[in-house]
């Protein structure tokens, strides 16, 4: 039976006494250990199998680190990672000023997964598998200031990566109610005034 | 705060209160009396900082009557804007 093909001797063949060096000619981004056996054969003689294991990359999870969503929201914002968790968890950051709603799943190695839960057929046991978890329907930012939060997705491991999502400042608001008073002509002898209503989001003069 | 801006039209100033922050009311009161015809001015509000946002409105205030009685008296205001408190004679 052949080796697998991610091993790479630096022979195939030879005579007599030698040496063969083994290499990985790719990482092993799974969490489990991979081996493969090398078969020596020479005339004559019984085969000799010989295993070589490549050790498992530790469990890990990453996130981007920022994105970004315009003034007037979004309909979809989908922030993307990658991992080898046979589980991630997503949660939010306290603190927040964006307002988010949780997606109850997201996506791991293609297939929907409901958060906090195990991937179908734990993809991340043989290689590390990308994911994409998308938040819908982010709303206008109707005030003038940036807003903030954190997405902090945990590995089975428990460890933990975050992406800060901002949402950039909103333009300023003003509208002045009535569009026109008006004052008697004596308003001021008789202490009589007029009122504007002023609806805004911000700081404001009149001029 | 209060601020006052004067009138385009004849004597005096639109004296408004206000606080200039987010949601609010402005009140437009004056400080003399309009012995001349109808006058407008336009004000202007306007947000602070980058990209601002403006809204014109308009403060009017109406002439004095030509003659006008009060609940005793009875006066009459002149082309020059005097008022003239006219006497009955006995």
């Amino acid at each position: 039976m052949a080796y697998a093909s991610w091993l790479v001797p630096s022979k195939v063949s030879g005579s007599g006494n030698d040496t063969v060096n083994v290499t990985a000619g790719s990482n092993n981004t799974g969490r489990n250990a991979r081996t493969t056996n090398m078969t020596f054969k020479a005339a004559n003689c019984e085969d000799v199998v010989r295993a070589v294991s490549q050790a498992g990359k530790p469990e890990f999870v990453t996130i981007q680190s920022t994105a970004s969503v315009a003034k007037g929201g979004v309909a979809t914002l989908t922030i993307t990672g990658t991992s080898n968790s046979s589980k991630l968890t997503f949660s939010l950051g306290s603190g927040a000023t964006l307002s988010l709603t949780l997606p109850s799943s997201y996506t791991a190695n293609g297939l929907s997964t409901n958060n906090g839960t195990a991937i179908t057929g734990d993809p991340g046991a043989t290689q590390e598998y990308s994911y994409s978890i998308a938040f819908t329907s982010i709303g206008e930012n109707t005030t003038i200031s940036a807003l903030t939060a954190q997405l902090i997705v945990t590995d089975n491991a428990g460890n933990t990566a975050t992406c800060a999502i901002t949402q950039a400042a909103g333009d300023a608001t003003l509208s002045v109610t009535p569009a026109s008073v008006q004052l008697d002509w004596n308003a001021y002898s008789e202490s009589a005034s007029a009122t504007f209503t002023v609806t805004s989001n911000t700081n404001w003069s009149v001029e | 705060m209060v601020k006052t801006i004067p009138w385009n039209d004849g004597n005096g100033n639109i004296v408004l209160t206000y606080t200039g922050e987010g949601n609010a009311t402005v009140t437009v009161e004056t400080d003399t009396d309009n012995l001349g015809e109808d006058r407008s001015q336009v004000l202007t509000f306007k947000t602070t900082g980058a990209n601002p946002a403006t809204v014109e409105v308009t403060v009017t205030q109406e002439a004095c009557p030509y003659n006008f009685r009060t609940a005793d008296e009875y006066f009459v205001r002149t082309s020059d804007g005097y008022i003239i408190n006219v006497q009955e004679e006995e």
